[in-house]
């Protein structure tokens, strides 16, 4: 044996062998980074933040893609097929917590595999329940042609469900960490950032040809996931669409208060603002008997039942004391948390000057990110 | 009878071209003023004297028999008819001084509106020729 071999051998004992392989320390140090900023984002961003949620949602179902498909063609450690997940190995590992004793083979112990897999599938479902959640509510992104404003609600209740049952399992990784590293003093943190331990009896892989296949996959899902979203973002818009207002809707309505979308009432509801306009909420708003026609034919061929955005079916279509839109529970239910004062403000003025916040209240379409309240409202009645 | 027909084709020049000159003039605040000045006259409310003054007064009065949140044409276009006002839903009032707001009173059809609007928010009937013919007048004084 030369000397030189002698070396190399050496120095690979210094390092220890590789039992993460690179794609997979990667996915796990961008997973980290995705998810706190999306449960972040999500928890604490509100409305603002969404695009910031979004993204790292977004990001988060890529890296999940990356790991279902690395569980079969990634290094040893990283492969489905090795993971102890029977039974048997859990409750054998859980017994041996008990007294104290915990093996450590450069793979993941019972516990670790599961939570890995609770993980992949339980980050996926969060994304994709919050994808569903974009499409149904906001009528936005690639599922938005295919989930409905019930669908997009309940998509929602799932995503914070499952936000909540992450963070749990969150705590309860990092616990087991701690556990491992602190206690039993396995080289778990050192496995994860410098993929390589010392350990006897551990058997380690090659990285080369990983680091490249790693590379390639990444590539390959990201082309996928922009090729879908174009595809998807292409599917013609059957709950909206584009609305040229009347003139003489503008003309005779739009002089007191914003020109409301046609969407936030129904064809009746409508017909009997229409029929009652000389005491029009306290004030005499009459039209002359040809532009109330024309107004009407544009409302009613417009109304809550032609659109299928969240303001037209939980706004327009719901029953309101004196047709206000203000009165309908759903209104009151999204506005109640905002001070009086701010409605009152000289910048908004009243609470139903949608357009005030919304900044697109006249498209009818009352995206969650056009949301911005002055901030002249904020500051105290002028 | 030729003569007649002269008379006739003549008359009905004259009427083409006054109709026209009024046509031309019906975008000016003074033609529409003019009018309700006319209308005054006819019904016998017309009293001509210190219309800016009784324009004023009628802007910023207290009316009573109109809806209960709009006692006043000051309660949504401020006292001073330079300032913007606002509607009762937060909507900006361009001011009703011409001064401030050069298009306004030149549409008859606009102005028409919204004293029939208005006068019946505000006084729960239609406002009299004279008033606003006042209201107008004070206006294009501001």
């Amino acid at each position: 044996m030369s000397l030189d071999t002698r070396e190399k051998r050496e120095g690979a004992k210094a390092a220890g062998v590789l039992v993460r392989d690179l794609p997979v320390r990667v996915f796990h140090w961008s997973l980290v980074a995705a998810v706190t900023t999306a449960l972040l984002s999500g928890w604490l961003g509100g409305k603002t933040l969404l695009w910031l949620h979004v993204s790292a949602g977004v990001t988060v179902l890529g890296l999940v893609i990356f790991r279902l498909i690395w569980w079969f063609a990634g290094g040893y450690y990283a492969r489905l097929s090795t993971y102890p997940l029977h039974p048997e190995k859990v409750k054998a590992h859980l017994r041996g917590l008990l007294a104290g004793r915990s093996r450590f083979d450069g793979g993941h112990n019972p516990a670790g595999a599961w939570m890995i897999v609770a993980m992949v599938s339980g980050l996926g479902l969060l994304s994709l329940s919050g994808l569903a959640a974009l499409g149904g509510l906001e009528n936005a992104g690639p599922l938005r042609a295919f989930v409905s404003v019930g669908g997009g609600e309940a998509a929602g209740e799932v995503h914070e469900t499952l936000a909540a049952l992450i963070a749990a399992a969150i705590a309860l990784h990092l616990a087991g960490v701690f556990m491992e590293t602190r206690i039993f003093g396995h080289p778990l943190i050192a496995a994860m950032t410098k993929g390589r331990v010392h350990a006897p009896g551990v058997r380690g892989e090659s990285g080369g040809p990983l680091v490249l296949r790693g590379a390639v996959l990444a590539a390959l899902v990201a082309a996928a996931m922009w090729w879908a979203n174009q595809a998807l973002a292409g599917l013609p818009d059957t709950r909206w669409r584009p609305v040229q207002p009347a003139a003489a809707y503008v003309d005779n309505c739009a002089d007191c208060h914003f020109a409301y979308h046609p969407s936030l009432r129904t064809a009746e509801g409508w017909r009997r603002i229409m029929a009652g306009l000389s005491s029009h909420y306290g004030e005499d708003a009459s039209v002359s008997e040809a532009d109330g026609k024309a107004i009407l034919s544009y409302l009613a061929a417009n109304d809550a039942n032609s659109f299928s955005t969240l303001a037209a079916v939980r706004i327009g279509r719901a029953p309101a004391k004196d047709e206000r839109l203000t009165e309908t529970a759903f209104w009151k239910h999204r506005h109640g948390h905002i001070p009086k004062a701010i409605f009152a403000s000289r910048a908004v003025g009243a609470k139903s000057n949608c357009k005030a916040c919304h900044r697109d209240a006249e498209s009818g379409r009352f995206n969650a990110w056009n949301i911005h309240v002055p901030s002249t409202a904020k500051e105290k009645k002028s | 009878m030729k003569h007649a027909k002269e008379k006739l084709a003549f008359m009905a020049l004259a009427g083409a071209l006054i109709a026209g000159a009024a046509a031309a003039t019906a975008g000016t605040p003074q033609d529409i003023l003019n009018k309700l000045v006319a209308q005054a006259k006819a019904d016998g409310s017309w009293t001509g004297s210190r219309p800016v003054k009784r324009g004023q007064a009628f802007f910023l009065a207290k009316h009573s028999g109109g809806k209960k949140k709009t006692p006043s044409c000051s309660t949504c276009h401020t006292k001073n008819p330079r300032n913007s006002g606002r509607t009762r839903v937060g909507k900006v009032i361009q001011p009703m001084a011409l001064s401030k707001t050069p298009d306004r009173y030149s549409d008859p059809k606009k102005v028409a509106k919204w004293f029939r609007r208005n006068c019946h928010t505000v006084l729960g009937r239609p406002c009299t020729p004279m008033e606003k013919g006042d209201f107008i007048t004070f206006m294009i004084s501001q």
